[in-house]
């Protein structure tokens, strides 16, 4: 492997090829957390209501979700008559494409950083607002009353949401002081600080909250609320239109699970495995959470999710913001 | 051409196409066919959509996502229950009652053999009217089973749908052992009923009853508890006495508005007179009043059937010989019974001919769906799903 | 208001002397029957609203010659007491409205319409309900939506069924004849109380006809003929 690398190196350049590799490895990353993320949530939510799951293929039903890919990839990708073509094509793209920037920005282990930026929380923010661009375009082109309802409802949803969310993390990088993901994890690694979850537990709970909310999760679905909206944004999506929308779910769910477990948990630190490992752990718990909440609650409503927000999480992050800022002054 | 246009002059040319354009708002109320001009526009939700419960079709107007004007669209599943009774015998009619409501169907199907039997002063054994009381209790708990399960469905809820589904499944295994059918039951006939009960039949049932309690206790702590399932259903879509008055509501949707009316009570029919069961009420009229009240009605159906199995006499079930041609007498009949959503009442003008002149079902969720458009009025999209929901309209039993 | 204080004012709003108690409540379910014509029923429906009752179900009927609504209300709280009233439709089958008053008549009406063919005036949306939108048939009338051998069931049990009437009623008309000049005020008043000939024919011989009402006596033929009917 190490020779291959060296090889490739001599070919293209460093630069090129670390970004190669980078980007194989991520995208492996995204396609194999998503096919094992709807493996597993078949496999909980059939824990929670008492049935097997997915059986048939492969032990336990793993090799599913592959079959399920095939599937798609075989099915006839239909574009109704009167969209608007090129938003309605592009719009799953721009959903998609910048998980990928933000998968790069996880601490995965102290030396294996995709992108180690000083900003690194900014910028995740950042990306993360383009995704409801795609949901938004798709929506909007689709030319049907549902989507569009499902299109409105996510901008307003994830404008709301995204406050509370960006107010919670404030509070770990106010006492770790700095915009840098790895090195907010050095700080809790360091000499007994202990994790952040440990001095923001108020900001956690928010933090997992507003994630669930963000990333469009049962019980805040209700961009594509199944009960009302039939399928909300995607609605008129078939095959891999509607494969990359589900595809980029998942990997938000990731990322924003990813940024909790690095902000909150420590990313990589525990003791016996290597880092990696453990960074895996504590992001899969989180999700695991996460696809708890949705096959225990129902759906909030529009406006109760908006009073949630703004009424609740916004004013509950902002004094846990002020009160950070005048210990840490104090302090 | 390239193939997508080349799809869409297909389209363009395909015959039906005008047929198509024209055929958006035929049905609808007057002011609903102008198109709107002040910013509102309509959603046809509907007859393929995941909440309306197989094929109804609203039609809503819409500011944003408030509700400011609905028209149901229904007779999508109408398939002439009534006419299909005036042209055979009155036995030959026995199977359609349960495939009116798929879900009350052992219901529908005593009711239809009692209001003959009244009608012609057909005699039932002892025995047999204890069985049909106690069969179509236990269909009652399945009906409001699977309400209970779909509405919080609606709600957005999953997990609960297929935990009832479960439920439900123990108590059609139940009524198939007894029945030999799972959903549209024709077991009863008139004078009694076909099958006798199976030997194991008490023992399994006072264990389902044992275990049906735990699992309402889980439920309780699974939704009934849950502060998004409160605030979603407390103090939606209240349907006042007045509205249940007008509309001629009945059921558990009238009796959560306060008004107590059951005919099994009211107007006792074969053995209830007997029976010590209570008719839960409530007052507050909107959702969560009527999740309450069916709730309170499962259990009731569990207690009576508790005394069924307690008293059930012995002898015969029925006629030695099934009874084909029923002995008529002129005259005009009505006979009602409670269906799990509310008074099914079957009025039948007899001749002196063997088969019906007319049966006519005055079937509940006909006039508790058509209450509900002045309910709707104000409410959002995510509320119009969960009242839908809290009626219980079966549209088969609607459309007939 | 009371039931007697409901019976005492529904006398004065249906036919005449066709107002009775339902004969054997457990078998038929009803507790006073009467008939009416169409002009009554709105304030029938008006009496009945402020009274308590509930419209609860309108049953069209196709009687082949004419065709009928029957209104059925009932008092939701305390003791039951259903009421059936019969309405006769001329032949042009209209009728006025009562869904201004009650919400149920709205989809009631709408079904009567679409299943018979009842022309309801004033029904703010007198629509299809259940058939779609452009059906031009009523499938619940007894001649429609049939097979050939039914139908010719059909035609001969009605054939059989108006010659016996027509032997009824010549018997009937001899009868009356005989009687002679002395029960002539009283014949007159009976006749102006009659319905059509067809109508009566028919009605002696419709599915609901009592079986007293094949025979009727003399001086009572259209009172007990139209009260019989139950």
């Amino acid at each position: 492997m190490p020779a291959l690398i060296a090889a490739l190196e001599g070919m293209l350049g460093t630069w090129l090829t670390q970004f190669l590799l980078g980007f194989t490895a991520l995208a492996a990353l995204i396609t194999l957390n998503a096919m094992f993320m709807v493996w597993f949530e078949r496999k909980v939510s059939a824990w929670v209501q008492g049935r097997l799951g997915p059986m048939e293929h492969g032990p336990q039903g793993t090799l599913q979700t592959l079959l399920d890919v095939i599937k798609l990839l075989g099915k006839e990708p239909i574009i109704p008559a009167k969209v608007d073509r090129t938003t309605f094509i592009l719009a799953p793209v721009v959903a998609f494409l910048p998980a990928l920037v933000l998968l790069s920005l996880l601490p995965y282990s102290e030396d294996l950083v995709f992108t180690n930026a000083e900003s690194g929380i900014l910028l995740v923010f950042a990306f993360g607002g383009v995704s409801l661009m795609g949901v938004f375009m798709g929506g909007w082109s689709s030319n049907n009353k549902y989507a569009l309802l499902g299109g409105v409802r996510a901008v307003s949803q994830n404008i709301a949401y995204e406050l509370p969310l960006l107010l919670s993390t404030m509070a770990v990088v106010l006492s770790a002081g700095t915009l840098n993901i790895s090195k907010i994890v050095q700080v809790q690694t360091a000499g007994g600080f202990g994790w952040f979850f440990m001095y923001q537990p108020l900001a956690l709970i928010i933090y997992i909250i507003a994630a669930t909310a963000e990333t469009n999760r049962a019980p805040f679905d209700i961009p594509e609320a199944e009960s009302e909206l039939v399928a909300g944004f995607h609605t008129e999506y078939p095959a891999m239109g509607f494969a990359v929308f589900f595809l980029a779910e998942y990997t938000y769910m990731f990322v924003v699970c990813g940024v909790g477990a690095a902000l909150f948990l420590g990313g990589n630190h525990g003791p016996w495995l290597p880092g990696p490992c453990w960074f895996l752990i504590k992001v899969y718990f989180l999700l695991f959470l996460m696809v708890m909440f949705r096959w225990t609650f129902p759906r909030l409503r529009f406006d109760q999710l908006m009073d949630l927000a703004w009424k609740l999480l916004i004013p509950l992050s902002l004094a846990n913001l002020m009160v950070t800022a005048l210990v840490i002054k104090l302090v | 051409m390239s193939g997508p246009s080349r799809k869409l002059a297909a389209y363009a040319e395909h015959p039906r196409t005008p047929e198509f354009a024209e055929l958006r708002f035929g049905n609808l109320e007057p002011h609903l066919i102008e198109a709107p001009d002040d910013g509102t526009y309509y959603l046809n939700m509907g007859p393929h959509h995941p909440s309306t419960h197989g094929v109804l079709r609203l039609v809503l107007r819409l500011d944003g996502e408030k509700v400011i004007d609905c028209e149901p669209v229904i007779g999508y599943s109408h398939r002439a229950h009534e006419k299909m009774a005036e042209r055979g015998l009155y036995s030959q009619f026995l199977p359609n009652p349960s495939r009116m409501d798929y879900l009350g169907g052992m219901i529908y199907n005593v009711g239809y053999c009692q209001a003959v039997e009244q009608a012609f002063g057909i005699s039932v054994p002892d025995r047999a009217r204890w069985i049909r009381t106690m069969v179509s209790e236990f269909n009652r708990i399945s009906s409001h089973l699977l309400w209970f399960g779909a509405f919080i469905m609606d709600l957005g809820g999953f997990t609960p749908f297929l935990l009832a589904f479960q439920d439900r499944e123990n108590i059609l295994d139940l009524l198939d052992s007894v029945t030999g059918s799972r959903l549209t039951y024709c077991y009863a006939n008139f004078g009694g009923v076909t099958l006798d009960l199976p030997d194991d039949f008490a023992g399994r049932a006072k264990a389902l009853i044992e275990t049906q309690r735990t699992h309402f206790e889980t439920y309780k702590k699974l939704v009934t508890d849950n502060t998004i399932f409160r605030s979603r259903t407390d103090g939606i879509g209240i349907i006042t006495p007045e509205q249940v008055h007008s509309y001629a509501m009945t059921g558990p949707c009238a009796r959560a508005s306060g008004v107590d009316y059951d005919v099994r009570r009211a107007e006792p029919y074969s053995i209830y007179s007997e029976l010590d069961f209570e008719v839960p009420t409530r007052t507050e009229g909107d959702c969560l009043a009527r999740y309450l009240v069916r709730f309170e009605e499962m259990e009731q159906s569990l207690r009576i059937i508790e005394q069924c199995l307690e008293r059930m006499p012995s002898g015969p079930i029925g006629p030695d010989r099934p009874l084909i041609r029923v002995k008529t007498k002129p005259g005009s009949y009505y006979f009602t019974c409670e269906s799990p959503r509310g008074q099914l009442g079957w009025f039948l003008l007899a001749d002196k001919n063997p088969e019906p002149w007319r049966l006519h079902a005055r079937t509940p969720s006909f006039c508790n769906l058509s209450a509900m458009i002045e309910v709707l009025k104000g409410t959002m999209i995510a509320d119009t799903i969960a009242i839908l929901g809290s009626i219980d309209v079966v549209m088969p039993e609607i459309d007939r | 208001m009371t039931a007697e204080g409901i019976k005492s004012t529904l006398r004065g709003l249906v036919i005449p002397n066709s107002l009775l108690d339902g004969t054997d409540r457990e078998r038929r379910g009803f507790d006073v029957e009467g008939e009416i014509s169409p002009d009554a029923i709105v304030a029938i429906a008006k009496l009945f609203f402020g009274a308590g009752y509930g419209l609860e179900c309108i049953t069209a009927v196709d009687q082949e010659d004419f065709r009928e609504l029957w209104y059925q209300f009932n008092i939701l709280t305390g003791a039951p007491q259903r009421h059936l009233l019969r309405m006769q439709l001329d032949q042009s089958d209209q009728v006025p409205s009562i869904s201004h008053i009650y919400g149920s008549a709205r989809w009631f009406e709408r079904e009567a319409f679409d299943m018979m063919g009842v022309q309801v005036l004033g029904h703010p949306n007198l629509k299809r309900l259940l058939l779609p939108e452009d059906s031009d048939f009523y499938p619940l009338r007894r001649d429609q939506c049939i097979d050939e051998e039914l139908r010719k069931t059909r035609e001969n049990r009605r054939t059989k069924r108006l010659a016996a009437a027509e032997k009824e009623r010549a018997k009937a008309d001899a009868e009356t004849a005989a009687l002679g000049a002395a029960e002539g005020s009283r014949a007159e008043a009976t006749t102006t109380k009659a319905p059509a000939p067809v109508e009566q024919v028919t009605e002696a011989s419709a599915p609901t006809g009592d079986p007293q009402a094949d025979a009727p006596t003399q001086d009572a033929v259209p009172v007990v003929d139209k009260g019989g009917h139950r």
